[in-house]
């Protein structure tokens, strides 16, 4: 046992002793690296000064690794253990910079700096003057945004339109509900029209709207120019002078958004006009019921239903639908208020106790008739 | 069976190294064999905080790339002097560490004391800097994370840009400490006696951890205080 084990004195191997005027002269490089360092941070070379600052970094490290840290005068393993951890880092950086730097939609920041840079540079003096590209430009984005309602020509008979009412406009009627001056109509698709399926278009650019509406007027046989009142009412000046920036955007802060996305909503019933009130089922139809079909269940309230692009959707009034299976029959009834109709853009509920689906279905009996 | 175990252990002299206290543990042919072993696993302790920082590193990467000028704007809170200071304190440190494991190595005692001792107070010097500019950020409103509250950066990213400062420059420090501890432990292991030139690899071992502690502000100061 005592023999094999025995320690040697071991001739061979013996600790590098580094010239301590060696580790002098390392650190005197060390500052001198630290001085050029710190004095090019001081200039502007633009992409090349984090450039500079890593390989002057490298530098001091390789002196402290070699000479400091005597991986110079080290055995193979210390060395590949080393320059493995190094090896991988490099994997890490370049792997996660081959994703981040090569992506080519903009970074949030970047885009909201596009939209505000492109906000502040729109001169609605001009815009608002029809030219030949503009009314290209429109008839594209009409195609896109505007034809599932108002249909491919124009003529409001777009795939969507049968569930609308009031119907899209007839753009070759001639008829403006908001007037058909070029600020007007780019008023109308910016603020929409309240009581309508017509939504507020404000998310398009600024140009995209008066594109909108120069091709729109252009289906019309009723295009009239801006008046100085109607120009008063944009905030512009005139033509040929800079017309106001038009105020980029607010978007809600995503706190206040989920704020309002927790309240319930609130619907307001006048009282006087809803059918049976002390109805058991009253509430449960109010609390649920009401926002889509409506007070008594007359419907016409008007819903997006699926993406790409969405289908506004109307819900009828129960008046007609005395005969239902869902109005004589309880297990119908159920069926459909629990599961919904899918496609169709009723939800399900199926949170109500045996007693509550009886109230709510004697009450939506109630309401399909007089 | 025991006894005699111990017995052949206990006068077996020739596991001790010379001059020292130090037994060679049974498991390791020679001294050589034991310092290189060691040597070789404190490396790969050192490559695993390479990955450590690295990572943070990495983070900082993503970060500056998706907001350089938030990492601009904001890096102009920091004090360019006091990092430049902290600089040339910790590589002188490593200078000392450097030599102090050279005098280890020759089995001068004394000067080897001393040079700890100068490494020593290198660190608390970094650490007291470090305390007036974490101090004064504090004042400003400058915290980590969800704690800032500083309005006088005009851009709304700079919390992001303190929250690496902190976490980067903080571990940092936090190694900093370790390594005085490490120093001071070993500091008094010198003065008590416990080296040769035969055997000094506890010294050996934690002048590696300081050159690394060293390595990683050479990376930090431009990264964090010289953004062009």
């Amino acid at each position: 046992m005592g023999d094999k084990h025995q320690p040697q004195h071991e001739h061979e191997h013996q600790h590098h002793l580094t010239p301590l005027t060696v580790y002098v002269k390392v650190f005197v490089g060390l500052i001198i690296l630290t001085a050029i360092t710190v004095g090019t941070s001081m200039f502007d070379f633009g992409i090349m000064n984090i450039v500079i600052a890593l390989a002057i970094a490298i530098m001091k490290a390789s002196l402290v690794i070699l000479f400091f840290m005597q991986l110079k005068y080290d055995d193979l393993g210390n060395k590949v253990a080393f320059a493995a951890s190094f090896g991988f880092l490099l994997i890490f950086i370049l792997l996660t910079g081959s994703d981040l730097f090569f992506r080519h939609d903009p970074t949030p920041v970047q885009a909201q700096e596009q939209k505000a840079a492109g906000a502040g540079a729109v001169d609605q003096n001009k815009l608002r003057i029809a030219t030949p590209e503009l009314v290209n430009k429109g008839r594209d984005i009409f195609k896109v945004q505007c034809a599932t309602c108002h249909g491919p020509e124009g003529k409001g008979n777009g795939v969507a339109a049968a569930a609308l009412n009031p119907k899209p406009r007839d753009f070759t009627s001639g008829y403006w509900k908001f007037g058909g001056a070029p600020t007007r109509v780019f008023h109308t698709i910016s603020t929409g029209s309240p009581g309508t399926a017509m939504a507020s278009f404000a998310g398009l650019a600024v140009e995209d709207r008066y594109a909108l509406a120069h091709y729109v007027r252009s289906l019309s046989p009723n295009h009239p120019d801006d008046t100085p009142e109607d120009l008063k009412a944009a905030g512009l000046t005139g033509e040929g002078k800079g017309g106001t920036a038009e105020k980029v955007q607010q978007e809600i802060p995503v706190e206040v958004a989920m704020e309002k996305m927790e309240e319930p909503d609130v619907v307001v019933i006048p009282e006087t006009q809803e059918k049976n009130p002390s109805h058991p089922g009253a509430a449960l139809f109010r609390n649920h019921c009401v926002q889509c079909h409506g007070l008594n269940g007359t419907g016409a309230t008007t819903s997006p239903v699926g993406v790409n692009p969405p289908v506004m959707l109307m819900t009828r009034s129960f008046m007609a639908m005395a005969k239902a299976s869902w109005a004589t029959n309880e297990t119908e009834f159920m069926k459909i208020v629990s599961q919904g109709t899918p496609g169709r853009g009723m939800p399900g509920f199926s949170d109500f106790t045996k007693q509550e689906w009886s109230a709510l279905y004697s009450y939506v009996k109630g309401l399909t008739g007089p | 069976m025991a006894r005699q175990l111990t017995g052949a252990l206990m006068s077996d002299h020739s596991h001790v190294v010379e001059g020292t206290n130090h037994v060679i543990p049974h498991h390791f042919s020679s001294a050589w064999h034991e310092f290189d072993a060691s040597k070789f696993g404190m490396w790969l302790f050192l490559v695993t905080e390479i990955l450590l920082f690295g990572g943070l590193f990495v983070a900082y990467t993503i970060f500056r790339g998706m907001y350089p000028q938030t990492f601009h704007l904001a890096h102009e809170e920091l004090n360019k002097t006091l990092g430049a200071v902290n600089t040339v304190v910790l590589l002188f440190s490593s200078l000392t560490m450097a030599v102090g494991v050279g005098y280890a190595q020759r089995n001068e005692r004394k000067k080897s004391v001393l040079m700890l001792v100068v490494t020593l107070l290198c660190a608390i010097t970094f650490l007291v800097v470090k305390y007036f500019e974490y101090s004064h950020k504090f004042h400003l409103g400058i915290f980590p994370a969800g704690f800032y509250k500083f309005e006088g950066i005009k851009d709304p990213r700079a919390g992001l840009f303190f929250s690496l400062y902190f976490m980067m420059t903080g571990l940092h420090g936090l190694h900093v400490l370790i390594g005085m501890i490490l120093i001071t432990w070993i500091l008094m292991r010198t003065r008590r006696g416990d080296f040769t030139e035969n055997y000094f690899t506890p010294v050996e071992l934690t002048g590696l951890y300081w050159h690394l502690v060293d390595l990683i502000w050479i990376f930090l100061f431009p990264l964090l205080y010289l953004i062009g």
